[in-house]
């Protein structure tokens, strides 16, 4: 375990996953029928009780 | 999704929502008051009281009472009001809710009180000792199961996203301040502590530290805000929801490397340093991103912008946070940052950011919610509303302008070498040279802290049930039906 942090990939593999997982996300955003989902969902505090 | 009609409203509990908002008014008055107090200070030293009420022993309940008081009672106020009505369900556990805002008020008090004291382990934004350390850790775990909890039994299938960034704060707060506040304490009943960590790395993770309590206290827990707040007062949904999904992953993922950037040129290896430097200024994006997302809510109701003060206030904020988002890499940047570190500019930033992100936002929350949360119809007066936007908002261009020149000025006499190679100028001489700039400062915040304590009475008028006649006419009543009112005590 102390090797693997010592390594100099270490940094590299870190910025790798870091830039996979964000670029996973926004892909992840655009999925078919997201557009729908996302309008409803953006719509909560709007359709909440007023009181 | 869940469609509540009116026999199954929650019970929400406002009880605590009010508590916060009383709070925050509270100490955003204090917290001005000390602002102004320690501005002018700097501009005439006489007003140094040693030992205990001196710039040094001020400066951090200044700094505290804003950021932690102020700010801090905001964010448990709106962050216990968005979450109940976005997740359609009351508060848990109301007796724990209570302890976390008694619990924060005595932590607030007991930092205070140390730091005129001259108790203070001397890390900047983290400055109480041990003990109020453990205390606050112990009331802000409770804060995040309220919060989680009220989460987990929520009636709507989707977590809107505002309570994410609310979710992020507070974890991520509880991370950082836990890990920079380790230290052994010298005697069980003494104040004093050691830091656990010594040298540059007590340095770097106290600006990892540092740098997320910017990032996440001032920057994700108020971006919570906006996606509540602005939507509601728009009566528009946010301009794009799957934006605001990128929004919080980027944002959260980035801002936790910014913190080296405080320390270029010192001990820190240069990796490190180009690391938060380039981290810093990845971060344009997702804050330009949200400020985006913001301002467009108003996309095709513009008109509504030039009617109402409350969304007045938001927007300007956004347009802070814009501005204040866009300088803060730019002073990351090393060769800038050389001018930049240790003058006036940081400071001229910094409230950029707090009087104009953080103050205006939150003014705009509590205009919104005060109304609601007291069972009126409506502020006391929008004119005053008004009156206080404009006021504010000259206080900080007064406030911010001097400071940038201050600032630069300060960097280039430090740097100005004669025609022999030696310093042209002494430090003194550079102190000299800022005075007038400390009283158009200590000016500034003076407007600032007027628009305050308009807002106050604003505030205090509404929650008597009083109408501005002159303004609304004298057949307007302004407390609802006696039912509602009992519904919402």
């Amino acid at each position: 375990m102390k090797h693997f942090f010592a390594s100099a990939d270490a940094g590299m593999l870190g910025l790798l996953f870091f830039f996979i997982f964000f670029c996973a996300v926004t892909l992840w955003t655009f999925r078919s029928g997201s557009k729908a989902d996302y309008e409803k969902q953006g719509r909560i505090p709007l359709e909440e009780n007023e009181s | 999704m869940t469609v509540m009609t009116d026999q199954q409203e929650p019970e929400y509990n406002y009880d605590i929502v009010r508590r916060f908002t009383l709070a925050t008014v509270f100490w955003c008055i204090v917290g001005l008051l000390l602002g102004v107090l320690i501005a002018s200070q700097l501009a005439f030293p006489d007003l140094n009281i040693e030992p205990y009420f001196n710039f040094g022993r001020l400066r951090p309940v200044h700094t505290s009472a804003v950021i932690f008081a102020f700010c801090g009672n905001a964010l448990f106020a709106t962050s216990y009001y968005v979450v109940q009505r976005t997740c359609g369900v009351r508060l848990w556990n109301d007796k724990l809710a209570n302890f976390t805002f008694w619990g924060y008020q005595l932590f607030i008090v007991m930092a205070a009180t140390g730091y005129i004291l001259g108790v203070n382990q001397t890390k900047e934004y983290a400055e109480p000792e041990w003990y109020a350390d453990i205390w606050l850790t112990i009331v802000w775990v409770s804060y995040l199961l309220v919060y989680l909890m009220t989460c987990i039994k929520r009636k709507e299938p989707h977590l809107y996203v505002a309570n994410w960034f609310y979710l992020s704060f507070i974890v991520t707060v509880a991370v950082v301040h836990v890990a920079n506040n380790i230290s052994i304490p010298v005697d069980i009943v003494g104040a004093k502590s050691y830091s656990a960590f010594a040298g540059v790395q007590s340095a770097m993770i106290q600006w990892w530290y540092g740098h997320n309590a910017v990032g996440f206290f001032l920057t994700s827990g108020f971006l919570g805000m906006m996606y509540y707040f602005v939507p509601k007062q728009a009566e528009r949904p946010i301009y794009s929801y799957r934006l605001s999904i990128i929004h919080f992953w980027s944002l959260i993922f980035i801002y936790i490397w910014a913190g080296p950037h405080h320390l270029h040129y010192t001990a820190l290896p240069d990796w490190a340093q180009t690391l938060g430097m380039t981290f810093s200024i990845m971060l344009w994006m997702p804050s330009w991103g949200g400020m985006v997302n913001g301002v467009m809510t108003l996309s095709g109701a513009w008109h509504k912008l030039r009617e109402d003060p409350i969304l007045q206030f938001m927007i300007i904020s956004l347009a802070f946070y814009g501005m204040a988002t866009f300088e803060g890499p730019l002073m990351a940047i090393r060769s800038v940052n050389s001018l930049s570190h240790y003058t006036d500019w940081t400071i001229g930033h910094v409230h950029s950011a707090a009087l104009g992100w953080n103050g205006f936002i939150t003014f705009g929350a509590l205009y919104y919610m005060v109304p609601k949360l007291w069972g009126q119809t409506r502020m006391y007066s929008t004119k005053l509303i008004s009156l206080h936007l404009w006021i504010a908002t000259i206080g900080i261009v007064f406030y911010i302008t001097a400071m940038w020149v201050s600032g630069i000025m300060q960097g280039l006499m430090w740097r100005t070498y004669d025609e022999m190679g030696f310093l042209q100028y002494s430090f003194v001489e550079s102190v000299m040279a800022m005075k007038p700039f400390y009283i158009i400062r200590a000016m500034g915040g003076g407007l600032y802290l007027t628009g305050a304590l308009i807002m106050t009475y604003n505030i205090w008028r509404t929650i008597r049930g009083d109408v501005n006649v002159k303004e609304f006419g004298s057949d307007q009543t302004q407390t609802q039906s006696p039912q509602t009112q009992g519904a919402m005590a």
